[in-house]
């Protein structure tokens, strides 16, 4: 691959990291995560993802409703914890359904292309 | 906290509206303090040297305070976007020259009824500075129309 084909394969690769994130941090807060937790979960899971972007993108799912958050006082250090809500768990599930569609037809097509 | 910790955090909170600063402080906080125990492991705690290290390279990937405060506060980070754009450029294409016709015809029908004894050179330079005039004007008035109007067209960020 030459230059500009790794700088379009890094822009479209992006994009579609971007895509999941959200479907994957409310698999994860399936169980209670605070943020570096669900930072770690998701990279072991082989889920590339950048700090910077996945803790605000937190407060945008609670803001949305679909992730709620409580601190913990509990423990040495305060954290924020988040769990996904009903309607979270409804939207991650249709996203699971619409992910597996997407295989399904993406398996097809390579098919096809593929003499 | 470390001096540096506590600068990096004012600085992404600092822009972002007052009721969510101090629990978006406090979650950084929590966060960076996470993110440099995580790295240090088993390493020895009171090696301050290695600390600040690894304190200065977790913030390095946090990248730009700046940068990470507009992820949190996700309010429009332009005056005209993608989708007042289409608008805004046919508005332009349409306004501007309707604009200069009618100031140079306005100019010049005035300046003939008006002078008694006309001047090209007066004639041109009065039209010319007005006409640049009228255009700015049209220019600005367009983009302050419909800049609000793409804030009022999102409902507010969310």
């Amino acid at each position: 691959m030459n230059e500009d084909e790794e700088q379009a394969l890094a822009t479209h690769e992006q994009e579609l990291r971007r895509g999941t994130v959200v479907f994957a941090s409310l698999v994860a807060c399936r169980r209670p995560q605070y943020g570096y937790s669900l930072l770690t979960t998701l990279t072991e899971a082989g889920i590339a993802t950048e700090a910077n972007t996945l803790y605000p993108l937190l407060r945008r799912l609670e803001k949305q409703g679909l992730l709620t958050a409580e601190w913990n006082t509990e423990q040495a250090r305060p954290r924020k914890y988040y769990t996904v809500t009903d309607s979270g768990a409804e939207v991650a599930a249709a996203l699971h359904a619409r992910w597996l569609d997407l295989n399904t037809s993406i398996t097809e097509l390579w098919k096809d292309g593929t003499p | 906290m470390s001096a540096l910790t506590e600068t990096y955090v004012d600085n992404v909170i600092a822009h972002l509206p007052e009721k969510s600063r101090d629990d978006i402080a406090a979650e950084i906080t929590a966060t960076i303090t996470d993110m440099v125990e995580d790295r240090l492991g088993e390493a020895d705690p009171s090696s301050d040297d290695r600390a600040a290290t690894v304190e200065r390279e977790v913030l390095e990937e946090l990248g730009d305070p700046a940068l990470l405060s507009r992820e949190y506060s996700n309010a429009p980070q332009f005056l005209i976007g993608p989708k007042s754009y289409p608008i805004f450029i046919w508005s332009l294409r349409w306004v501007l020259p309707a604009v200069a016709v009618l100031t140079i015809l306005a100019n010049v029908v005035v300046h003939i009824a008006t002078t008694p004894e006309v001047h090209l050179g007066a004639l041109l330079g009065q039209t010319i500075g007005n006409t640049v005039t009228a255009l700015l004007t049209a220019f600005a008035v367009i983009t302050i129309l419909i800049g609000l109007g793409e804030r009022n067209m999102d409902g507010g960020a969310t």
